[in-house]
């Protein structure tokens, strides 16, 4: 046990030695008090405390659940959106890129894996401790965020927390392949551009089967009379005319294609958006409980809510996603362990 | 259990892209001596203790390290390594890298402080254990890095390259050092191919070429068995002449002749040749060979040609310009 301690010990001082480790922590919180900065009333958005702020008149588009919504909105859009899946997770991965390389490095190496701990235990120590620091830093922008949620919105919206597993697994992905090329090839830049370029392709995929998917739904509504296709533009004026029929069987296949290519690759997007599901239908629920206005009387029974909280969050879909990008990670993994410990250094 | 701290039979390495590193290595290290493995650039030493030290898989033969198989993880708890091109973490102190190795091989908190001291004050490095390895000179990241390989109390130190950076008088503290720690019980192996380095204080040592082990023992039983009468002379000898005493199998180096024999006699139809040439004999005496001539006799090198038989080791030349 004291071996595999004092080898975490270890990465964390190694990643704590590199400027690109500060540069992400500063940015991070930065990031966060930025949010907790924003704030609203009845007639203004404020930014930096007070600082500046934006005339806007809330009370005429349904006051304060509006601004409400529109907080939570920030957040799921720019905040969680931009900053946690994108930027944050770009840089986790460059602070953590040099972490294999350098430990095969021969130099470090004749220190490292000549002595008690075996090669898989400093594999695994290398990989907890690059996890560790990506949950430290996730962790910490999402309890400012907590914070934030309960100073603006008056609730304790536990589900933010929801986006530390969820980043971490998102990372986990990603960093999985850039083990397995950094343990393959040794080299940092390599791995870097090549886990992007992994990033990149499976966004793609993930973004046609999107389109695919709306293109089949619009297929499936025909002109009643000619049987045309109606184009999207005009679906919702012309719905009387419209009838349902089956959909194009050819996008259906491509549908089809496109998911068993999608199955092999991470699943980013769509494991942070099963974060942001949870995170909005908490947000609103905990909102209309202590709202006791009018909005939650409209769903007077709670049993509606608890459904459509339901449908949205326990979906295969997001268990398939969660499911398939951990076998990634793990298969991933097992390849770069293997090799690790076997390699001549 | 043997009684040598190391066994090793038939060891061979090919590294990927079929480099013959190693092409079956015998080597037996009785326990408690100091083991200089001397050997050109390139010959194999560092290969074969990467090989011990787990840090490259052999590609055939086989042995054990202190009774146990070779890569057994327990056993190199009690093994010292300093590596030959160590990278010290840049941002730790001296002090933070023995303290991390004795975390690696299990040294208990309590003995960790106290061996550190100890250490720091037997390299010479108290004084600078708070600054950070980037800013150490060679010699000082060398001294550190034998401090940290004899942390976990070690039974057997590999030692690669030991003074490779550090000044004379860095030199003869290493000396010492190994001197003292083998007093202590401990087996030293040391590669190098500085031979004055291990001359004093070698107890055996086995002399690699290419890959092979070309000769081993006891320092003093290697040189006997080339002890012998060496006739120095002034001028140039006749090709005539040079051929005839090289087919007699006599190194004939410069102005020099080296006989295999003790017999004075023997020297004597030698003497008769080089007068008879009408040149002036100027030195006959009895010499034991220095470690370096040994050296220099079984690898090839200088006018001698290589007198192991069938091997087909040929010294590094440098082309004339
Ligand atoms: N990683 C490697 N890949 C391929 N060949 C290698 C590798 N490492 C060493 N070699 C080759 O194996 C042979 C032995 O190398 P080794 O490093 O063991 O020599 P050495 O005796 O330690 O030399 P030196 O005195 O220069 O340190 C050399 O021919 C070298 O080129
Ligand atoms: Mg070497």
């Amino acid at each position: 046990m004291k071996p595999f301690l004092t080898l975490l010990l270890e990465s964390y001082r190694g990643l704590k030695s590199e400027t690109i480790f500060w540069v992400t922590v500063g940015l991070s919180l930065l990031v966060a008090v930025l949010f907790l900065s924003i704030g609203f009333d009845e007639n203004e958005i404020s930014f930096f405390f007070g600082a500046t702020n934006i005339e806007f008149d809330f009370s005429g588009r349904g006051g304060r659940l509006v601004q409400e919504i529109g907080y939570i909105m920030i957040f799921t859009n720019l905040i969680a959106g931009g900053w946690l899946t994108f930027i944050a997770i770009i840089l986790a991965l460059i602070s953590c890129a040099s972490i294999f390389p350098d430990a095969m490095k021969e130099g470090s190496a004749g220190m490292l894996m000549t002595k008690a701990p075996s090669r898989l235990q400093v594999f695994l120590a290398k990989l907890t401790g690059s996890l560790f620091f990506v949950f430290i830093q996730v962790g910490l922008f999402v309890v400012i965020v907590f914070v934030a949620f309960r100073w603006r919105l008056g609730v304790w919206n536990f589900s933010v927390f929801w986006y530390v597993p969820a980043v971490l697994l998102v990372f986990l992905n990603l960093y999985s392949f850039m083990v397995l090329l950094g343990v393959l090839t040794r080299s940092v830049m390599t791995s870097i551009m090549l886990t992007m370029l992994l990033w990149g392709i499976s966004a793609g995929v993930d973004w046609a089967i999107t389109y695919h998917e709306s293109a089949y739904q619009l297929s499936q509504y025909v002109d009643a009379p000619t049987g045309e296709i109606v184009p999207e533009e005009e679906v919702e004026f012309r719905m009387p005319e419209m009838e349902k029929v089956e959909g194009d069987p050819q996008i259906l296949s491509q549908i089809g294609t496109l998911k068993i290519v999608h199955s092999f690759f991470p699943k980013n997007s769509p494991i942070m958006e099963s974060a942001e599901k949870k995170l909005v239908l908490d947000g609103m629920a905990g909102m209309l409980a202590s709202d006791g206005g009018d909005v939650s009387q409209k769903l007077e029974d709670e049993g509606e809510l608890d459904d459509a909280m339901g449908k949205l969050t326990a979906n295969d879909s997001t268990f398939y996603s969660i499911g398939t990008s951990c076998i990634f990670a793990f298969v991933m993994l097992s390849i770069a362990g293997w090799l690790f410990c076997r390699k001549d250094l | 259990m043997s009684d040598y701290v190391l066994d090793l039979s038939g060891i061979r390495k090919t590294y990927r892209g079929g480099v013959e590193a190693l092409k079956g290595i015998d080597l037996q290290v009785p326990r408690g001596c100091i083991y200089g493995l001397l050997g050109p650039n390139g010959a194999g030493k560092s290969t074969i203790v990467k090989i011990l030290t787990t840090l490259i898989r052999r590609s055939g033969g086989d042995g054990t390290m202190l009774g146990k198989p070779i890569g057994d993880r327990e056993t190199l708890q009690k093994v010292g390594l300093l590596p030959e091109h160590t990278q010290f973490p840049p941002y730790l102190t001296g002090r933070q890298v023995i303290e991390f190795a004795a975390g690696l091989q299990n040294v208990p908190s309590a003995l960790t402080r106290e061996r550190t001291d100890a250490l720091l004050a037997k390299v010479w490095m108290t004084e600078s254990q708070h600054r950070q390895i980037k800013t150490y000179s060679k010699g000082m990241k060398q001294r550190i890095g034998i401090a940290q390989a004899l942390v976990s109390d070690p039974k057997i130190i590999f030692l690669d390259e030991p003074t490779d950076g550090v000044d004379p008088a860095g030199r003869r503290e290493f000396r010492s050092l190994v001197r003292e720690l083998r007093e202590e019980g401990r087996t030293i192996f040391i590669n190098t191919h500085i031979l004055s380095e291990l001359e004093p204080i070698v107890d055996r040592v086995a002399i690699m070429a290419n890959g092979e082990i070309l000769g081993e023992g006891k320092l003093d039983e290697l040189r006997t068995e080339k002890t012998g009468y060496v006739v120095g002379f002034e001028g140039q000898l006749s090709a005539k002449s040079l051929s005839k005493l090289q087919d007699g199998d006599l190194e004939v180096d410069g102005g020099s002749v080296r006989l295999p024999s003790t017999n004075a006699l023997d020297a004597q139809p030698v003497i008769d040749l080089i007068r008879q040439e009408g040149l002036v004999i100027t030195d006959v005496s009895l010499k034991s060979q220095s470690l370096e001539d040994l050296f220099i006799g079984l690898v090839g090198g200088g006018s001698s040609p290589p007198p192991v038989p069938g091997n087909s080791v040929q010294p590094p030349r440098i082309p004339q310009a």
